[in-house]
Parts: structure tokens; C-alpha cells; sequence
């Protein structure tokens, strides 16, 4: 009997011994990928979306300056695609809003609603010759995607008037220079190494822990943004003048894309290219914890192809249970980063 | 007869027990220092730290919460709209987020599309309730921008840089700003005396707000009876809503004295929204003014709401508490007296509403009091009983995070957001806190670094 329990003492020993062999060697692991997760979500995730977001702005405002050229409905058509495509990325970027983007007001500057139809009309009256340098300076409802997306939509080619289009090839070239700008952030102007050097002195993020928390509590922020706040607010008030893409019907695809900004970051992964990320970090401790956060993100994300056949505007009055269901879907997947990647990250990572 | 006996004993041993532990107080080493706010903070420490909702408000609360968040963000267009109309139309912004960056401060600069600096206007004299005289045909703020006609005036700032050296060698430079009003829509009255001030952070309000009264007045010592140079003033302001006089807490002078005007107050000066605590345009009297039926532009709910969003953001929890550096930090804030002003901790009192608000040690390191800041400081511009030269202790809490709510680079300090760094905004004090400023002065760099490395863990 004796001895029984002495083997089994032994055996507990062991057991608690190899666990914390076992710790140190995931904590040593845990700071290198970390660290690599730094690099990545900077060289494969942070920089070449905002260089693509430049891409598809400047297809887009050569689209408007075909079209304010040439006012046929094949152009109209072609800028409304440019501007789609180039929401893509916004709405993707929309996953990680840290840094410039917005510490610089970069979202107002772009993504400000409601459009401001009043004080547009009275602007252009006052200034008909406008360019894009003008719009720096006038109310963030005056610029951006949406005033952009009013004329694409609401309006025949061939009813621009002379102010009207000198206004649509400002706004295009505004949003331009804005994208420029953004990418020079992280490039040039420092925030890439920023957080690839979280910890160092040079670095803002005192920590590696500290820079990817910031990352995690981003993913929070925008399923917060989408999930209790541009769905909810048009859906409880049953109100489709709510939705914020109120011209083009395109907010189902704008949240789509926030959601699935939000997994890119998570799993460091852009245009078909892989880094080491918060994902890889989570696995090394709690694989199971890594599967649910996946699964929510699909779930959430394959939920709204209930909506495929349809707009968010009609959707809110006509497929509610489809909608409540994104919701909560976004909501269950907010729960679980707030609760268990949080505390996974300030658990493990420590430096 | 016996048990009875017996039992009666017992339950006065067993009340005495009870009544002994209510009297006794929990000590205060025994909280954790990290709890800035009480059951009202929270661990963010990043560039949202400022605007995390307090835990523990349940579903109703928090849902209107999330509404007040939505509408704090929410950028207003001019009237008529579908929705969110009334802008202006005179205004300094578009939306509350617009100047409280991230529920923080924003830029001290005047007029541009992120500006966070506000201009009030006020001729000498007092109103009939003891408040600023209006500026006529201006009001008491001046509004920069306008939807309808012309602004009220642009305001330029120029900066003049004064050279600081300390004792042993290091440097710093004090940016003095001149503040010039330029093109008014009509000419500027005779005297006119103008105060700039930045938009403060707005967390952590719902526990200044609680905190009693006479604790607030116990600290004050007008007349500098114990003689240590450092005076205290309360000051007692108008409250429209409730049509009495009553202590200010908030606003850069302790001008308002309850999160609901001071919000209300936002909404109507700085974005030209109308509501039932003020529902009548700003413009009313000028050129500028619509004549639109249409006031009060926001329902009550909705301001409510935002009201009650103010109210219940979470303190950020303080960083490197047990760090033996800023422990010695802490050691110097209070020897050499900036904790005289910038109290460190009070208690709120009870809101049975919101429990996580109520009865909580907090460390706001203020004591919501008007005190001489010395000339350097002085806007010249008397508010209620403030003078011209009076500020209120600003709470320090969260003060180590500006960098991150702002961004790098983008933090500034004082009333006005001249200070570009914490040394600077300590080199700028003067009146009262003069001694403590040379104190600060003269101590060894180490010892400075330790202050500046406990006030960065705040």
C-alpha cells in the first residue's frame, strides 16, 4: 500500500515537474513568437493593406476623373465599383484602428456619416472651383466616402453640374491623399517600427505584451462598433435611414469586412500571405482556445451570407432573425476576445 | 427563564460585535493602489482607456450607456436632416468625440477640423446670478465656425518660446501662447476679456460628482488660515436647470456644478445642439440664428443619455504601483507638496443606483478647489467667484496615458494645452503652488525622474 503511494507520489512529481518544464519552455517560445507576431502584423498584415488601400484609391479616383471627363453611365458605373473595391480595404483596415489612423483622425476625415447635404449645397455654391486641398479644412460630413457615394449613386451622369464634378474630383483626390498619408505612417513615418520594437525605448508600447494587447483589445473594438452599434441602431429602431452606406446599399459587405479585418489581424493573415500571430501565440498554451476564437470568427463571419441576396436597408424590416442572428453571432465572438484572449495574453506574454 | 437569559446575552455580544466592526474603519493601506477609481476602474491601458464603460451596470444601464457612447461619437449635420441635424449654427465642432479624442483631451489648436480649444468671451461685470457678464452680440464663447452666415470671430494662437534652465544644467523650453481675435462678425465690445481652454478628459466624472460637498469644503481654506501659502476656494455657480446656486466641480474654472449641464452646456456652445436644459440656440439675437421651430434639437432622452455615458466611464487603473521608483516618486509628490491641491484620495458618497460609483476611496489627486496658479497662467478672465488668476486642481488620474489616448507626441497638459510634457506643465505653475514648482526645481535629477516616473504610473 506504501508503496503504491509512493509510486503514485512519484508519479504526481513528475507530472508537476515536466508541467513546468513545460511552462518554461512555452514562455521562452511564447517571447519569440511574439516577437515575430510583431514583425508580421507590420510586413504582412499593417503595410501592404494600407499600400493596396492606396492602389484601389487611386483606381478610384481615376474612375471620377474618367467620369467627371466623360458623365456616360459605363463610367458611373465603373467609379461605383472602384469606390466598392476600395471599401474593401477600408472596411478590413477597420479591423485594427490603432496608431495613425487614429490618432490622426484619419476615420472622420474618410468615414463620416451622415452626409451633410445642407452645407454641401451652400459650399458649392460659395466655391464652385474647389480642389482637394480645399476639403482638408471643411466639417468631416463634407468629405469622404460618403458625400462621394451620394453623387455616384443618387445622382445621373448627366446631370453633374460644373461644381458637382469639380467637388467629386476633389473628394476622389482627397481620399487619395488621405490613403497616402496613412501609409507613410507606418512606413516612413515610424509606426511599423513602432511596434516591432514594442519594448525597446525607441518604441511608444512598453512591452511586446503591451503592443499585442493593444492589438487584441482593437479586435474588441471593432466588433463592438459593428455589433451593438452600425447594426443595432437601424435594427432596433426598425429605421433603414440609419444604415451608414445608405446610397450604394453596401453596408452588409462593410460589415462583412470589418468582421473579417478584424480575423485577418487575428490570425496575421492578408492576401494570401501567413505571419506569425496572436493565433500562433494562443495555441502554444490553450490550442482549444485558438479553435474557439476560429470558429467564432467564421461563424460571425459566415453568418452574414444569409444576407447575400438582399440589402441591410430591407434586411432590417425583412430578414430580422437573420440579422439578430449576426448580432449575436458578433456578440458571443466580442464575449469570448473580452474574456479569454485578454486574459490569455496578459497571462502569458511577459515581456 | 435561564435560556432567555442566555440567548438576549448572546445577541447583545452578537450586535455589540456587529456594530463594533461597522465602526471600524478599513484601513487605508489595506486597498489596492492600482484602484484609482474604486469598483470604477478599469485595466485598459491603451489608447481606449479612457472610454471603458465602469463594470457592473446590468442590462438596462448598460444599454443606455451604449447609446450615450453612440451619441458622444456622433457627428452632427445642419438642421434639416433625417437625422442628427442641428448643427450649429454657430458652432466650434461637429461632435463630442471631435474635440474629446478618444474621451481624452484633443489638440490645442483653434478653428481646424480636430481642434480641441474652446474660447470664452465675457465683458467685466457680473450677470444677475454672479456669473460672467455676456459679451454682446457674442455671448460668453465664442463660436469659430458657422453653418449659416459667419462665424463669430477666428481666434490665432502664437506661441513664444522662453528658455528654462534648472539648476543642474538640464533644459526645457515653455511655449507662451498669444491668443489674437480676428474678424469678428461685428465689432468686439470694448474690454472684452477672453479665456482659451482645452477640452479636458471626461472619464471618471460620475465619482467627482458624488463626492460630498462638505468633504469638498473641508478642504478649502480660503483665507489660508494655516498659513502654508496654499488657500483652496470653492466656487459657487448657477445651475439653469435647477435655478440655484450650487458648488462647481467641473469645467476648467469649476464653472458647472453637475455632469448634466456640463454636457447639455457642450452640446449648445460647442455644437450648437438645443436641449431642455438649454433650448434656445446660441445665435438667438444674432445674424447667425435659423428662426427654425425646431428646438430642442436632441430629445431628453437622448441627452440623458449621454449624461448618464459621462457619468459612468471607468478610471484607468494606475501601472508600476509597486515599482520602488515611483514609490520614491510618490514619496517627493507629497514632501514637497503638490499633494496639498492635487489631493490624492476621498471617498464618494453613497448612489445606491450605481454601487460601483458609491462609497469608493478613489485617488483623483484633486481636490476640485480654486487656487491662485500666479500670473504666467492667468487668463485675466473671472468666473463666478474664480479670478482671473484661479484655476481648479486638475485630477491627475490617467494623466501617465495621454500619450497613448492621444498619441505619441500629442499630449499636452494645462488649462490650455501649452505644455508639451509634465516637466513643462510643472515649470508653468505659480501663486500657491510656487514653492512646490521650485522645490521641484531644485530637486537632483534622480529625484525628479522619480516624480515624473510616479505621475506617468498615474
Amino acid at each position: 500500500m506504501k508503496k503504491k503511494i509512493l509510486f503514485i507520489t512519484a508519479i504526481a512529481i513528475i507530472g508537476l515537474s515536466s508541467c513546468s518544464k513545460d511552462d518554461n519552455s512555452s514562455n521562452e517560445n511564447i517571447s519569440d513568437v511574439s516577437t515575430q507576431a510583431l514583425k508580421d502584423f507590420v510586413n504582412v498584415l499593417g503595410e501592404p493593406l494600407y499600400a493596396d488601400f492606396v492602389t484601389k484609391a487611386t483606381a478610384l479616383n481615376d474612375a471620377v476623373v474618367a467620369l467627371v471627363a466623360n458623365p456616360t453611365a459605363a463610367n458611373q458605373t465603373a467609379a461605383q465599383n472602384a469606390w466598392v473595391a476600395t471599401r474593401v480595404i477600408w472596411e478590413q483596415s477597420e479591423g485594427f484602428l490603432i496608431g495613425p489612423v487614429e490618432d490622426d483622425n484619419y476615420d472622420p476625415n474618410m468615414d463620416t456619416w451622415p452626409t451633410d447635404k445642407n452645407s454641401i449645397d451652400s459650399m458649392l455654391n460659395k466655391n464652385p472651383n474647389m480642389d482637394d486641398s480645399f476639403l482638408d479644412n471643411v466639417d468631416d460630413a463634407l468629405k469622404g466616402f460618403h458625400p462621394l457615394e451620394y453623387y455616384l449613386w443618387d445622382f445621373k451622369p448627366e446631370t453633374y453640374t460644373d461644381a458637382q464634378k469639380n467637388y467629386m474630383t476633389a473628394l476622389a483626390a482627397n481620399i487619395l491623399d488621405n490613403t497616402k498619408a496613412l501609409e507613410a505612417s507606418w512606413t516612413t513615418g515610424g509606426y511599423g517600427n513602432e511596434i516591432i520594437n514594442a519594448g525597446q525605448s525607441s518604441s511608444s508600447f512598453t512591452s511586446k505584451e503591451n503592443a499585442l494587447e493593444t492589438i487584441a483589445n482593437s479586435l474588441i473594438d471593432i466588433c463592438s462598433e459593428v455589433g451593438e452599434s452600425k447594426m443595432p441602431e437601424p435594427f432596433n429602431a426598425q429605421d433603414s435611414t440609419l444604415t451608414e452606406s445608405p446610397y450604394s446599399h453596401n453596408s452588409v459587405a462593410d460589415f462583412k469586412n470589418n468582421i473579417q479585418g478584424a480575423f485577418n489581424s487575428y490570425k496575421c493573415s492578408y492576401n494570401g500571405t501567413t505571419g506569425k500571430s496572436l493565433s500562433d501565440i494562443v495555441q502554444i498554451n490553450n490550442k482549444s482556445l485558438d479553435n474557439k476564437i476560429r470558429q467564432a470568427f467564421t461563424n460571425a463571419i459566415s453568418s452574414f451570407s444569409a444576407l447575400d441576396n438582399t440589402t441591410f436597408e430591407l434586411a432590417i424590416y425583412n430578414s430580422r432573425s437573420a440579422v439578430q442572428n449576426i448580432i449575436d453571432q458578433i456578440e458571443t465572438l466580442q464575449t469570448l476576445l473580452s474574456n479569454e484572449l485578454i486574459p490569455y495574453v496578459q497571462q502569458y506574454i511577459k515581456d | 427563564m435561564k435560556k432567555l437569559c442566555v440567548m438576549c446575552f448572546i445577541c447583545i455580544i452578537v450586535s455589540v460585535g456587529i456594530f463594533c466592526r461597522k465602526a471600524e474603519n478599513f484601513p487605508e493601506s489595506n486597498y489596492n493602489t492600482q484602484l484609482s477609481g474604486g469598483a470604477a476602474t478599469t485595466f485598459l491601458s491603451n489608447s481606449q482607456s479612457f472610454g471603458d464603460p465602469v463594470s457592473g451596470l446590468g442590462t438596462y444601464y448598460a444599454y443606455v450607456q451604449s447609446v450615450g457612447d453612440n451619441i458622444f461619437s456622433q457627428t452632427f449635420v445642419s438642421a434639416p436632416a433625417e437625422h442628427f441635424g442641428g448643427l450649429g449654427t454657430i458652432y466650434n465642432n461637429v461632435s463630442c468625440v471631435s474635440c474629446h479624442h478618444n474621451d481624452g483631451k484633443g489638440t490645442p489648436t483653434l478653428g481646424d477640423v480636430n481642434s480641441s480649444l474652446l474660447t470664452r468671451i465675457s465683458i467685466p461685470g457680473t450677470d444677475e446670478n454672479g456669473g460672467p457678464l455676456a459679451a454682446p452680440g457674442f455671448g460668453l464663447q465664442l463660436q469659430d465656425k458657422s453653418n449659416n452666415g459667419s462665424p463669430e470671430a477666428k481666434v490665432t494662437i502664437s506661441y513664444t518660446e522662453i528658455p528654462f534652465t534648472f539648476p543642474d544644467g538640464e533644459t526645457a523650453s515653455l511655449r507662451k501662447p498669444t491668443y489674437t481675435v480676428t474678424n469678428p462678425y461685428i465689432a468686439l465690445p470694448a474690454n472684452y476679456m477672453i479665456s482659451v481652454r482645452l477640452a479636458p478628459p471626461v472619464f471618471g466624472l460620475g465619482l467627482l460628482e458624488l463626492i460630498p460637498e462638505a468633504t469638498i469644503l473641508s478642504n478649502a481654506d480660503p483665507d489660508d488660515a494655516n498659513n502654508d501659502g496654499i488657500s483652496g476656494k470653492a466656487n459657487y455657480v448657477y445651475n439653469p436647470y435647477t435655478k440655484k446656486k450650487e458648488l462647481g466641480r467641473f469645467g476648467l474654472k469649476a464653472n458647472t456644478s453637475t455632469i448634466q449641464v456640463q454636457v447639455a452646456s457642450a452640446f449648445q456652445q460647442d455644437i450648437g445642439i438645443t436641449s431642455y436644459i438649454f433650448p434656445q440656440e446660441s445665435s438667438y439675437g444674432q445674424s447667425q440664428y435659423d428662426s427654425r421651430d425646431d428646438d430642442p434639437e436632441i430629445t431628453d432622452s437622448i441627452l440623458n443619455a449621454t449624461v448618464f455615458y459621462s457619468r459612468t466611464l471607468a478610471v484607468p487603473a494606475r501601472r508600476n504601483v509597486n515599482d520602488s521608483i515611483c514609490l520614491e516618486g510618490e514619496k517627493i509628490f507629497k514632501q514637497i507638496q503638490c499633494s496639498s491641491c492635487h489631493a490624492q484620495s476621498i471617498r464618494t458618497g453613497v448612489d445606491v443606483r450605481l454601487p460601483m460609483l458609491s462609497n469608493q476611496l478613489i485617488h483623483p489627486y484633486t481636490d476640485l478647489l480654486l487656487h491662485d496658479m500666479g500670473d504666467s497662467l492667468a487668463d485675466g478672465r473671472p468666473d463666478y467667484l474664480a479670478t482671473g488668476n484661479e484655476w481648479r486642481t486638475m485630477p491627475l488620474w490617467g494623466i501617465g496615458l495621454f500619450q497613448k489616448v492621444n498619441g505619441v507626441g500629442k499630449d499636452f497638459y494645462l488649462h490650455d494645452g501649452r505644455a508639451r510634457t509634465v516637466t513643462e506643465a510643472i515649470l508653468w505653475h505659480g501663486g500657491e503652488a510656487e514653492k512646490s514648482k521650485q522645490q521641484f526645481v531644485h530637486l537632483s535629477k534622480s529625484d525628479r525622474t522619480a516624480l515624473l516616473k510616479f505621475l506617468a504610473s498615474l
